[in-house]
């Protein structure tokens, strides 16, 4: 009878995306945080914005998500609770 | 792989049991870590405390919320939006050359190590030029309204820590130029969380002086 694993070629079948690491990572992060800056500064700057009617909400959303790249992929939060991760 | 903190306080336990050892001669108790835990100790102290100059920043936003307000909403200092934003910018792109580095040293790559150091405390000194010279084109002072006031402590206060992140960033690239960090880089590390630290204040702060609210006209 063959041995056969379902699981093991299904993986097989399409490739896995490496995730991002040390160099690359710390690239896309950093062009992510120019991005998001550069919005801000736009949506600061607009009188009429289409959704919102205060710019306020939008300005500490976007804060928020700048603070939580770099506390994330930047400082590394989750090494203080993994022993072993280098992270890089 | 990683190990929750569960597992890692068993395997302490174990390890601290093993290496109990009784000093016959003084009496005393000595446990001794291996390098690892030592190191989850240093990152669970430093991020200690990070949180306690968070509470300190916080105190810091919550006044700038509840004083520059007036009738019309929430009110900000005069200041070039410009200036602002570059400031901004060479302050995000020295925390980008800072994980740069410790992406080097983690890799042994010295050199590169040495040159992303450099680039970000060089980035350090004209964030802080710039924000001097924000002080000197000021349109309130601190004595003259309320916005100028908190616009002078806020970004004193984060030059404060600026100033001494430059002092330790050079501290660190000096030791990385005698080559005293290899697989050990916990100077690298504490550096740069500080420095990261010190960025994630100014995304705040940027916004809530220069971004937020209208510039009152004083009568």
């Amino acid at each position: 009878m063959t041995d056969y694993n379902f699981y093991q070629d299904a993986s097989d079948a399409k490739p896995k995306r490496e995730p991002l690491t040390g160099y690359a990572l710390s690239i896309a992060i950093a062009v992510a945080l120019f991005a998001l800056t550069f919005l801000e500064y736009f949506v600061a700057t607009t009188d009429d914005l289409p959704i919102f009617s205060s710019n306020l909400i939008p300005l500490v959303v976007i804060a928020l998500v700048k603070a939580a790249l770099i506390i994330n992929y930047y400082m590394h939060i989750t090494r203080i609770w993994s022993l072993n991760e280098d992270g890089h | 792989m990683s190990t929750s903190i569960i597992e890692r306080s068993a395997a302490q336990q174990e390890v601290a049991v093993a290496h109990d050892t009784h000093d016959e001669h003084h009496g005393h108790h000595i446990i001794e870590f291996t390098p690892q835990q030592r190191l989850a100790m240093n990152r669970l102290g430093f991020w200690l405390f990070l949180i306690s100059e968070t509470f300190l920043f916080s105190g810091i936003l919550v006044a700038r919320i509840v004083l520059l307000r007036n009738e019309d909403g929430f009110t900000r200092p005069e200041l070039d939006q410009q200036l602002g934003l570059l400031i901004t910018s060479i302050l995000l792109l020295s925390s980008f050359a800072i994980n740069f580095g410790e992406v080097a040293i983690s890799r042994g790559d010295r050199n590169i190590f040495l040159a992303a150091f450099g680039a970000a405390i060089l980035m350090g000194f004209v964030f802080t030029g710039g924000v001097v010279y924000e002080w000197s084109i000021a349109h309130d002072s601190p004595s003259e309204s309320i916005e100028g006031g908190m616009f002078f402590f806020m970004t004193g206060m984060h030059a404060l820590h600026v100033i001494t992140g430059i002092g330790f960033l050079i501290a660190v690239w000096w030791n990385g130029y005698l080559g005293n960090y290899d697989e050990n880089h916990w100077g690298v590390e504490a550096s740069a969380l500080y420095w990261h630290f010190v960025d994630v204040v100014w995304v705040f702060f940027y916004v809530a002086l220069y971004l937020i609210g209208n510039v009152p006209h004083h009568g």
